[in-house]
């Protein structure tokens, strides 16, 4: 049994060229590839240290006719290793021939096997991003399904997720216009293209943060009365505190309009344990009231979490 | 010939020119690679997903087309459209090398 190990390495969809030097750099060290597995997990097992390239190539129509790509590959002095998730993966000793020999000899093709990658790979990430996250963020954004912990968590997540995909968006579009200048076949013309490109990246991004931006912050009209306040809310993220001096035997009536979000509320002398606590989301819909116990200067205190809808507080 | 493919073909990489150049005999991608090195003494070697990504896609656009499969290799001809291409390739190649020549001399 040859000694063997494995590693967890990360490598964005467009970033082949940084994990083809990452195995021709552990080959070095003696470690020589035999698989990859999900999500990443690199297998390697003990080797004689050598020079050793290693060749991404991404090809849909090659792993379709599998015996002749191969052939292709062997005929040139590359050996072929596996295919992984789309990408099929090559060797050749560094000392064959010159260093660092290449799968594509000119820029043209290697601009072809990124539009193939666009084509496999990204096309499906720019629906998810476009059909799933950025409905998400709005919905979100305008209040839609509360302010739960869990929603919270919800909508961060897909912000990071729609920041990781805008960033992965960026390299490859940089990765693609990089080729394209150096061939510049098109006379010029694949300017434009990226101006576009990288126009729509910006306002996305800002849209994403905007999103983010907007989902915490507050609409709302408060109306202050002598005795109590009413609260009518399209959004509120905010605490709101009132004082009032209660006499024992005082009544304070809570008239709940819940319209989504969350509302919490709170009855209390300042430093002292709540009296009252309530959760409009769930429990409070109807109106209701608390019987004040024993006199004193008395805080009420609304917090909203995305909350909408109405809330009056009178004291009778 | 239509308009794209006068676009995508014309000028055309080095690659593309030599694979149509040397499949006016039938032969296969790896015959093409050895030949190419022979007539470039070895300055030119074609690389193989430089090879196949340019032999499926000039057999898509009808450039050459498959003839049969030998020991799983699979051997290509030039087509008449190929040889339109070659030739308004060539006669680019002629007119470069003429000024070139009439220039620096």
């Amino acid at each position: 049994m040859r000694e063997t190990k494995k590693e967890l390495k990360f490598f964005t969809i467009p970033a082949y060229r940084k994990e083809e030097e990452y195995l021709s750099k552990m080959h070095a060290k003696g470690w020589g590839l035999i698989r990859v597995s999900w999500p990443c997990v690199y297998h390697f097992e003990k080797c004689e240290p050598e020079k050793m390239s290693y060749r991404l190539d991404y090809n849909q129509e090659g792993v379709a006719h599998k015996s002749e790509y191969v052939q292709m590959f062997a005929d040139c002095g590359w050996e072929y290793l596996f295919d992984f998730v789309g990408y099929s993966y090559f060797r050749k000793p560094a000392e064959d021939e010159q260093e660092n020999e290449e799968i594509f000899c000119d820029d043209a093709s290697r601009l072809e096997m990124m539009r193939r990658v666009f084509k496999g790979r990204v096309t499906p990430l720019i629906i998810i991003f476009f059909c799933m996250i950025i409905p998400q963020l709005s919905m979100n954004s305008m209040g839609y399904g509360g302010g739960s912990r869990a929603q919270d968590l919800i909508a961060i997540c897909f912000t990071v997720l729609a920041a990781l995909y805008l960033v992965l968006f960026a390299g490859f579009a940089i990765q693609f216009y990089q080729y394209e200048k150096n061939l510049d076949l098109s006379g010029n013309r694949y300017k434009a293209k990226y101006v576009g490109v990288a126009a729509l990246i910006v306002f996305f991004t800002a849209f994403v943060g905007f999103m983010f931006w907007n989902s915490h912050q507050s609409e709302y009209k408060f109306e202050d009365r002598d005795k109590g306040f009413t609260i009518e809310s399209e959004r509120l993220n905010e605490t709101l505190t009132e004082e009032f001096d209660l006499k024992k035997g005082d009544v304070v009536e809570v008239v709940p309009g819940y319209d989504g979000g969350e509302w919490y509320l709170e009855i209390c002398k300042e430093g002292e344990e709540p009296i009252f606590t309530g959760h409009t989301a769930s429990e409070y819909k109807e109106p209701f009231s608390v019987m004040i116990q024993e006199d004193g200067r008395y805080r009420i205190i609304c917090r909203g979490k995305r909350a909408q809808g109405s809330l009056d507080v009178t004291i009778r | 010939m239509d308009a794209h493919i006068k676009k995508v073909y014309v000028p055309m990489t080095e690659t593309g020119f030599y694979i149509l150049l040397c499949l006016q005999e039938p032969n296969h991608g790896y015959g093409v690679v050895q030949k190419v090195k022979e007539l470039t003494e070895g300055a030119i070697v074609l690389a193989p997903g430089t090879m196949y990504g340019s032999l499926s896609k000039m057999e898509k656009d009808g450039l050459i087309s498959f003839l049969r499969e030998e020991e799983k290799r699979k051997i290509y001809q030039i087509t008449d459209l190929g040889r339109e291409v070659l030739e308004l390739e060539g006669k680019r190649i002629e007119r470069l090398y003429g000024n070139m020549k009439e220039m620096m001399s």
